[in-house]
């Protein structure tokens, strides 16, 4: 590209990688040589349909069916090939960021904010208010949880986990560089973050909400 | 060493759709220089076998466009 001087490739745990600089450079490189090509590629050949008999148009419809059929096939070959690779890179990547697990990510999520679900599974306890059946003041007690709720909860939680740890992968082979962006450094636990804090506000709301209810019964637990 | 410019050319030429390209674009940026080759062969391979899948057509559809010329 003109004008632009190309970078040295940059090192990282991957080997040595094409780096920020790197990808800037080509991006704009990429950018530049669409520019130039200015579009799609014409038709397949520049022939007068109406210069055809009705044999000839048939012919020619089964020949351009043919072509995009065969077409399509050698774009999936390539398209399943690229796929394994950007799969092999998000891999390393995910290990590199120590987060190549569903249990890792939920570990990260973690740090970020209490996990009101998961707390609650470890804990076996979960927060509860009673009132004061003559002052109506909310008093918060922990309620002993069963096994079998400790489970759905983890269950849940984790299931989350690796939603988004699914999700993060499907968004770099779809979505490209956004969401790869928030799965390659600290915005992935952001990302998580954001899915947990959600997920707690809810749960807060839920356990709080029975503070401000005007009118609460005397124990809400299930 | 990767020849980035070629890199982009391969890019932009390809049948892939825009975002996809994107993707790969800052895909690049963490990919190591075997990963990069790989990368580009795949879309070399893309383009060669479109480029003859095409020309083969192109002729075909030239012939069907000769035998109705001398019928």
């Amino acid at each position: 590209m003109e004008g632009a001087k190309s970078p040295e490739m940059g090192q990282d745990k991957g080997g040595q990688t094409l780096g920020h600089d790197g990808a800037v450079y080509l991006e704009q490189a990429v950018r530049g040589h669409m520019r130039e090509r200015g579009g799609a590629l014409g038709a397949l050949a520049e022939v007068d349909p109406t210069a055809l008999t009705e044999q000839g148009r048939e012919k020619l419809a089964q020949l351009e069916a043919r072509y995009q059929k065969e077409k399509g096939h050698i774009q999936e070959l390539s398209a399943k090939s690229r796929m394994g690779l950007a799969e092999a890179i998000l891999k390393r990547v995910l290990e590199f960021l120590d987060l190549d697990t569903r249990e890792k990510v939920f570990a990260a999520a973690l740090e970020v904010i209490p996990y009101v679900g998961a707390v609650y599974a470890v804990t076996g306890r979960r927060i509860m208010f009673d009132r004061d059946p003559k002052t109506g003041v909310p008093i918060p007690k922990l309620e002993k949880i069963s096994l079998t709720d400790r489970g759905l909860y983890l269950a849940g939680e984790l299931l989350i986990s690796g939603h988004v740890l699914r999700g993060i992968k499907q968004a770099v082979l779809a979505k490209g560089v956004k969401e790869f962006a928030i799965a390659t450094g600290k915005l992935a636990v952001k990302r998580t973050g954001e899915v947990i804090v959600k997920r707690a506000q809810t749960g807060v709301r839920r356990e709080i909400g029975q503070l401000t209810s005007p009118v609460a019964p005397a124990n809400t637990s299930k | 060493m990767i020849d980035k410019d070629k890199l982009a050319q391969l890019i932009a030429d390809s049948a892939m759709m825009d975002e996809e390209k994107t993707g790969w674009i800052h895909l690049a940026e963490f990919m190591n220089e075997e990963e990069l080759q790989q990368l580009m062969d795949t879309l070399q391979k893309e383009q060669v076998d479109l480029a003859v899948l095409r020309e083969e057509y192109v002729q075909k559809i030239a012939k069907v466009v000769q035998e109705e010329k001398s019928e």
